[in-house]
């Protein structure tokens, strides 16, 4: 391995590392038990800061997600809802508590395990590198189930008719920001319409946008959540409803 | 035959409306004076009370408005209002509805960022202790 993953390990556990510094990776989960513990250590492990907001779960996510911080205790921020409140709600929490613990760049990553961790330094290298304000990774589309394929090319295609923005994939859960735009994001929806929303706020704030092809692990729990036929038809009631405001 | 009781002039339905619309605007009138609504929803109530008791007294005067404006029958006005109304209604509470699920968003999302500070803060104490 290169330096780039080269972590140097302080007392209590913080970990530092010089390519990774500033990078706070907003991970929401809400009833995923099973991988949160996974996948922020992992995350951690690379050298990130993790804000894990509990969205109000009904199981061990928030306990898990202590006993990764009590390991961690420098590089894990735990933030909890106490009611169920969405993935755009959870979202903003996060990214508000990363921007409190001094971000500079702010990802976001789902806590279902469907992202790979090494994704998180792609999506930030045009940050980096002063190419872009906001990545979007976007997930090979001809790797995914059928139905999936079908409603996130739907999902697209809306995005596109409501927001004017043409993106590969409108609703993938890893994005990058600056930490300077986020305040500028004006984001309302409390559910998954919150992807949507961002590639809005990216083009009314005039944002540079990048797409980097991320890798996208399905398994049977990967699958069951995210954006389906249902989940689009209520996006699609929201989008409409929002002109009328 | 005719099947609709009948005193002097006055079906029952009329009274029964106007019945109503009293009760609707003591109740209304109550919660005004108890400061739980305010005067633009107390007159609006009003309003939509005493012209529901005025087109119950007397039912020409809804077919006259309704001749106005070109619709048929003055039955046909009202409902046709009462309609648009609801929807109006349902709409404003819509909007209403989710200005609370913002608020109530805003609420969890301050609980928690204090939340997680004082974490932060009850962790800083124990170290200095410990430092001690």
């Amino acid at each position: 391995m290169t330096d780039k993953n080269e972590v140097s390990s302080f007392s209590n556990n913080h970990l530092i590392n010089k390519d990774t510094d500033g990078i706070f990776v907003v991970v929401p989960a809400f009833n995923e038990d099973k991988t949160v513990g996974s996948v922020i250590e992992e995350i951690v492990k690379l050298g990130y800061n993790v804000i894990l907001v509990d969205d109000g779960s009904s199981d061990n996510t928030y306990e898990i997600a202590k006993s990764s911080k009590s390991k961690y205790p420098d590089n894990i921020f735990i933030y909890q809802h106490v009611i169920n409140r969405g993935l755009g709600a959870a979202l903003k929490t996060g990214m508000t508590g990363a921007l409190i613990h001094g971000a500079k760049f702010i990802v976001t990553f789902d806590a279902d395990g469907q992202h790979a961790v090494e994704d998180i330094a792609k999506v930030c290298k045009p940050l980096k590198d002063g190419n872009a304000d906001a990545v979007i990774g976007s997930r090979p589309f001809e790797d995914m189930p059928n139905s999936k394929n079908f409603a996130n090319t739907v999902m697209n295609l809306m995005t596109y008719v409501f927001y004017r923005t043409k993106v590969k994939d409108s609703q993938s859960g890893l994005r990058a920001f600056k930490a300077e735009v986020i305040p500028k994001l004006n984001l309302l929806s409390r559910g998954y319409g919150v992807s949507s929303e961002f590639i809005r706020e990216i083009r009314r704030n005039h944002l540079k946008l990048e797409e980097v092809t991320i890798t996208t692990i399905y398994t049977p729990e990967t699958q069951a959540k995210g954006t389906n036929a249902i989940v689009g038809l209520k996006i699609l009631f929201k989008m409409i409803m929002d002109i009328f405001k | 035959m005719e099947c609709v009781i009948i005193f002097g002039d006055i079906r029952l339905f009329q009274i029964l409306v106007v019945f109503i619309a009293i009760l609707a605007i003591l109740l209304v009138f109550n919660r005004f004076h108890k400061k739980k609504t305010s005067i633009t929803t107390f007159i609006l109530w009003v309003v939509l009370w005493v012209l529901v008791a005025i087109f119950a007294i007397i039912p020409e005067s809804s077919t006259y408005i309704a001749n106005l404006i070109g619709i048929g029958r003055g039955l046909d006005l009202i409902i046709i209002f009462g309609i648009i109304g609801s929807y109006y209604l349902i709409f404003r509470v819509y909007l209403k509805l989710e200005k609370i699920d913002q608020d109530i968003t805003k609420l969890v999302r301050i609980i928690s960022i204090e939340k997680e500070l004082n974490y932060e803060l009850e962790q800083d104490q124990d170290e200095n202790k410990d430092k001690k």
